[in-house]
């Protein structure tokens, strides 16, 4: 089936099997700071923003989201250099290989609500596992991002 | 992880996907996909065709103008955004909240989430708590089921083959409504739950529903429980007597998560803390 | 001004921050193949008959294998764990791989398994390995063999069991590989290519040379990745015989049931003591589970060997039992045997503090080495420190007693809230490590560190070794790692060691090149010089560092353009005292970790913003021992926590905040960096101190209750506090 995406402002057609997930489109097209953690939709390390709704990419057939826009770690805009230059500062990143989920969470957050409270982003970001950070200096990061 | 093979079509109206899946053996509609597509990466399910009702126009949205409507579409965060229904049904905005995490809320679906039927879904016992109506829509028309009698056991409901869930009615959510659930870490499903709905008047109960998760391969309404408050003094003991009454008319489950006895434990806990949340509302 | 020391952001972050690191899964060269296993359902079983026809007859399948050059596959025909592979395909792409995959037949004739180490010991019990006659896969002893009689005012007798837990990276392993007919290139989501290339090229009958071992960016590991799994054997070997590449990545689940467990270690102690507390003798025989084959080798040792912990108990004595069970084989997990140790010494004197009525902090004060070097009952040398020194400091530091005080008084409110602290002494860094620093041209510097770090934040930590002993900026050195290509031999990252090995290397490299770069300019400018700042200079001139190497690159000056050092490093042991605080609710038994604060005296601290988030990261991993985690298995051999859905890896919402410390005047150790290694600190001291938290919370409830093992579920935390 023909799927249109437009991923951080770059509109996309590709040919998928309907069974495809959008994490292996998104992957297949390029943006490989999409990961994959976990085959039970629990991990968030494939979080990606849809349409402005954070949404784990790999409990999502690309199908089912055609015609829709998409944000990943890979974009560029002031909100995500901030928390990029936060996320640095504060050592918010170890193996990496959950940060992108992280930025995407964080940057759905801050896209609507300016300063949240530490108790706020825990509760948002709890969909996104990290294993080395021990969460505290991605929750100071999204706080003074 | 690799869903097996299947075909999709993406309907363009309400009638068109019931004819189509009531047509085809091996179609299965999908919304938000939060609960389905686990099962195809699972390859617990094989669909022949999926067919997406997403799109359809007039299932989704949130109406708090008359009874509250809430269309089969609405996500779980449409439901936890709603600032009328907030303000209308607090209890509404509460359970949405404590379903998995705010990227599943995103797509996963009030309808998809009681089709499916998960035991352990936290809708179906705020819904019963709520004496909500499941509205269905299928080849033979419309009807609307009392949520007590929707879920029928584990993943089966009193959904007919070709039938779409389309809405939910509440026609009375009193402001004393409360959902305690308790999972063992953030975003995980129940170990046990409990929604409870009161009203008061004059300081004694008038009314007061009860409904659990955790206790049973299915939602329960705890009857036994709700029969001990009728009528008396809104209290601490009231409310422990309920619990009481609650743990003792259930057998649950015995399993790796947890004994029965600590289920039955719970449950106490949680008519009691329920009670009192409701009521202190 | 010098940057060790210093709380210096990390360089590995730009490419991470921008999605750009490239993790196994991220390489594809063109053309490349998919592999994946067929894995077995049971326990325990023999394996009959595999027919790959119908998965072959698909035209998007390429291959089938039962035996590839490398570790057979169901060794002497059997199967001994869930999810040992039986055989693998390779197909066009992985939904088409999936699809074959279950169209594979096996008949297994299922044979009695058994999932109980004790059960597994007993006579009769099913054999994993007929040919070894029992299911005893090692036994040692250590120290002296009469601490179990030796006799005592107060004798008390007990078990402790730190259960069997899930590295659970977030990077599942994978591997990828290539052969263009000359080179085979294997890409690896590992702790050791330097291992990997070894066992490739055994397997194959290459030489080294060949052969190429690259280590990615990996999305952490914990140990489990520090062995040469058969996976990535096999797959470089089909892409070999192919002449294709090939890669597998494992999914989630198949990780759970593939990749090492930790822990899994039982003890049976007894422990003599008088009325003050102080410790007469201990006897502990630890059992370990280490399920299906032994990868796992040495963690009961390391555990045994650090049994008595920062205690000078003289009268001690050790026996390991390492059991075969049917369960993925165990092996290294943050800490490995440090953990374990430290969770049932710390166990063992809260005890003798409670049943002595004692603040458990004056019994381990009674206790507590005094004097350093010290050499334990087991021949372990603990380096360098002042123990009672440091938990005078870190109790006041810690705000222990205030911490306390305040629990009473919350109490007196009607909140349940524990307090809990360990002590660990723990032993970090063996063997050899190598560096290579190397002069670019224009001055710049590399340095390839034969560590292999996946989110330490080595890379930084070095650069700032090696920028301080050059005396040029952060910007002026790169560290690059992880490729045979780069670094013919090395160990890697593991056990706490990369930046007082790996560091110490560089550092002795840096020096070296330092004063070859030196002659070389004294050559230069005719005279003899000195050095500061990236500049040298004499009676006849001045010459930057960047002149000097350009020079030696053009043949004008003969010297060094690069120093290859090989360092070894003796063990080195860090020290210090942990403060955990929780909030049980009575009703349900939920614990709620709420604070951890940590004092440590670890040598130097050569990056203490990357030091910290060590210890963030390994308390954490110690809560989730403590509350969280099990890998369960039922009756019938199935590990029921297969994923990360069912299996309890803390969220945000259960992290604790943590209030990190280090020493104010460490103890540093001999090596040239001073440093000790932070890296599994965490994961080592947080066990006992939230158990004992808890304990310390239910004991208000219930003056009686004791905690043996973990993790304390809610559910067992609300036995606990029942009548
Ligand atoms: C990680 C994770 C954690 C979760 N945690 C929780 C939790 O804590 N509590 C909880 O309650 N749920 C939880 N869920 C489930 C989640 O709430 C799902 O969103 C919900 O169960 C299904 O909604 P959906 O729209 O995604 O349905 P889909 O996945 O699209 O469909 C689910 C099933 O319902 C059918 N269906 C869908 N819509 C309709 C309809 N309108 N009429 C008839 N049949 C329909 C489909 O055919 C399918 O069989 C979790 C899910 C995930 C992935
Ligand atoms: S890959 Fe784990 S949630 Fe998507
Ligand atoms: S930084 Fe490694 S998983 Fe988060």
């Amino acid at each position: 089936m023909r799927v249109g995406l437009r991923v951080n402002g770059t509109f996309h057609e590709v040919d998928v099997e309907p069974r495809a997930l959008l994490v292996h489109v998104l992957r297949g097209l390029g943006y490989r700071s999409v990961r994959v953690g976990c085959d039970t939709a629990t991990c968030g390390a494939c979080t990606v923003l849809i349409d402005g709704r954070p949404a784990k990419s790999c409990n999502l057939l690309a199908v089912q989201v055609d015609g829709a826009e998409i944000v990943t770690a890979e974009h560029a805009d002031g909100l995500l250099e901030r928390l990029r230059k936060s996320f640095n500062a504060h050592h918010a990143a170890q193996c990496g290989y959950c940060t992108s989920g992280m930025l995407m969470a964080a940057y759905a957050l801050l896209s609507r609500r300016e300063r949240p409270s530490e108790d706020e982003v825990r509760e948002h970001m709890a969909g996104v596992l990290c294993r080395c950070t021990g969460y505290q200096n991605i929750v100071r990061a999204v706080v003074e991002a | 992880m690799f869903p097996p093979e299947l075909d999709y079509v993406r309907a363009r109206s309400l009638d068109e996907a019931i004819g189509v899946l009531a047509s085809r053996e091996d179609a299965v509609p999908i919304a938000g996909g939060q609960s389905l597509v686990p099962l195809l990466k699972l390859r617990a399910v094989s669909p022949g065709l999926l067919v997406d009702i997403r799109g359809l126009k007039g299932l989704g949205g949130v109406d708090v103008g008359g009874p509250i409507r809430i269309g089969a579409l609405a996500t779980h965060g449409d439901i936890e955004g709603h600032a009328e229904l907030r303000a209308r049904c607090p209890v509404m905005a509460e359970a949405a909240s404590k379903i998995a995490d705010v990227q599943v809320r995103s797509f996963g679906t009030v309808g998809g989430s009681l089709a499916h039927a998960d035991p352990l879904a936290d809708w179906p016992p705020v819904l019963m708590a709520l004496d909500a109506e499941v509205h269905v829509h299928g080849p033979s028309g419309s009807r609307a089921i009392p949520m007590g009698d929707f879920v029928r056991g584990p993943y089966t409901t009193a959904l007919e083959r070709g039938e779409l869930v389309t809405g939910i009615v509440v026609r009375d959510c009193p402001r004393g409504a409360a959902y305690l659930k308790y999972a063992y870490r953030h975003g995980d499903f129940a170990v046990v739950a409990v929604a409870a709905a009161l009203r008061a008047d004059g300081g004694h109960v008038s009314e007061a529903r009860l409904a659990a998760i955790g206790v049973a391969d299915r939602p329960l309404r705890l009857g036994q429980a709700e029969a001990r408050l009728a009528g008396v003094p809104v209290s601490e003991d009231a409310f422990a007597d309920a619990a009481e009454a609650a743990a003792r008319s259930v057998s649950p489950p015995d399993d790796h998560r947890a004994s029965s006895g600590y289920r039955r434990a719970l449950l106490a806990t949680l008519v009691k803390r329920a009670l009192r949340a409701a009521a202190g509302r | 001004m010098r940057l060790v020391g210093r709380p210096i952001p990390r360089v590995e972050d730009a490419r991470i921050l921008r999605g750009r690191a490239t993790y196994l899964d991220d390489i594809e060269p063109p053309g490349t193949l998919h592999a994946g296993f067929v894995r077995s359902p049971y326990p325990h079983a023999r394996v009959l008959r595999v027919d790959m026809s119908d998965a072959l007859s698909d035209p998007r399948v390429i291959a089938g294998y039962t035996s590839l050059p490398g570790p057979p596959m169901a060794p002497g025909g059997k199967v001994r764990f869930q999810g040992e592979a039986v055989a693998m395909l390779v197909a066009v792409d992985r939904y088409a791989l999936a699809d074959a995959l279950e169209r594979v037949v096996v008949d297994y004739e299922p044979l009695p398994h058994v999932v109980d180490p004790a059960k597994a010991l007993e006579e009769g019990a099913p054999l994993l390995h007929e040919e070894n006659g029992s299911n005893v896969a090692h036994t040692a002893r250590y120290g002296s063999p009469d601490a179990a009689g030796a006799a005592a005012p107060r004798v008390l007798e007990g078990e402790l069991r730190v259960q069997r837990v899930v590295p659970a990276a977030m990077e599942p392993r994978g591997v990828v590989a290539a052969y263009d007919g000359h080179t085979l290139t294997v890409w690896s989501s590992t702790q050791v290519p330097y291992d990997v290339r070894k066992e490739v090229a055994g397997a194959l009958g290459l030489p080294l040379s060949r052969v190429r071992a690259v280590q990615p960016d990996v999305g952490g590991a914990f140990g489990s990745k520090l062995i040469v799994y058969p996976e990535e054997v096999w797959v470089a070997a089909a892409a070999y015989l192919l002449g294709r590449p090939v890669k597998w990545v494992a999914t989630r689940s198949e990780d759970f049931r593939a990749t090492t467990h930790g822990r899994d270690m039982g003890l049976a102690f007894r422990v003599g003591f008088d009325g003050s507390g102080r410790v007469r003798s201990l006897w502990g025989r630890i059992t370990c589970d280490v399920g299906a084959y032994h990868w796992g080798e040495g963690l009961s040792d390391i555990a045994a060997r650090m049994l008595t912990g920062p205690y000078d108990i003289r009268e001690a004595g050790v026996e390991v039992v390492d059991v075969y069970t049917n369960k993925t084989p165990l092996g290294a997990y943050r800490g490995a045997g440090r953990p374990e140790a430290t969770f049932f010494v710390e166990r063992i004197m809260d005890m003798v503090a409670d049943e002595l009525g004692l603040d458990p902090v004056e019994v381990r004060r009674a206790n507590l080495v005094r004097g350093l070097p010290y050499t334990n009952p087991f021949g372990m040398t603990y380096d360098t420190g002042d123990y009672t020194g440091t938990l005078e400091a870190a109790l006041s530091r810690l705000g222990y007693y205030e911490l306390l005080r305040w629990a009473d008084e919350e109490w007196a409110r009607g909140r349940l809230v524990g307090v809990g602290l360990s002590i660990y002494v723990e032993v970090t860094t063996f063997g050899f490590e190598t560096a290579i620093v190397r002069a670019e041209p224009d001055g710049s510097f590399t340095v390839v560190t034969g560590t292999t770090p996946h989110g330490q934040g080595v890379a930084t930590g070095i650069a700032q070794i090696v920028a301080d002993e050059l005396e040029v900026p952060l910007e002026s050195v790169r560290v690059v790692w992880g490729d045979t290509a780069l670094v013919q031999d090395g160990i890697g990252t593991m056990g706490s060691r990369s930046i007082t090995a790996g560091g110490s290397a560089a550092l002795l490299a840096a020096r070296r090149l330092r004063e070859g770069l030196k002659a070389a300019a004294e050559q230069l400018l005719g005279s003899p010089v000195q050095y500061s700042g990236g500049r040298f200079w004499g009676p006849n001139g001045e010459a930057q560092i960047g002149d000097v190497v350009r020079a030696i690159y053009r043949g004008r000056a003969s010297g060094p353009l690069e120093a290859y050092e090989v360092y070894n490093a003796r063990s080195t042991y860090p020290f210090g005292v942990h403060v955990a605080v929780v909030e049980v609710d009575p009703e349900t038994g939920h614990v709620r970790p709420v604070l951890y604060r940590s004092y440590d005296d670890a040598g130097e601290i050569v990056n203490p913003l990357l030091a910290e988030g060590q210890i963030h990261g390994g308390v954490l991993q110690g809560v989730g021992q403590a509350l969280y985690e099990e890998a369960v298995y039922d009756g019938e051999g199935n590990l029921i926590t297969a994923n990360l859905a069912l299996y309890g890896v803390p969220t945000f919402a259960e992290a604790p905040r943590y209030e990190v410390r280090f020493a104010e005047r460490p103890h540093r150790s001999e090596h040239p960096t001073g440093t000790k290694g932070v890296g599994e600190i965490g994961a080592i001291a947080a066990t006992p101190a939230v158990v004992r938290a808890v304990e310390h919370a239910v004991r208000r409830v219930r003056p009686g209750a004791r905690a043996t093992s973990t993790p304390l579920t809610p559910e067992k935390v609300w036995m606990m506090l029942r009548p």
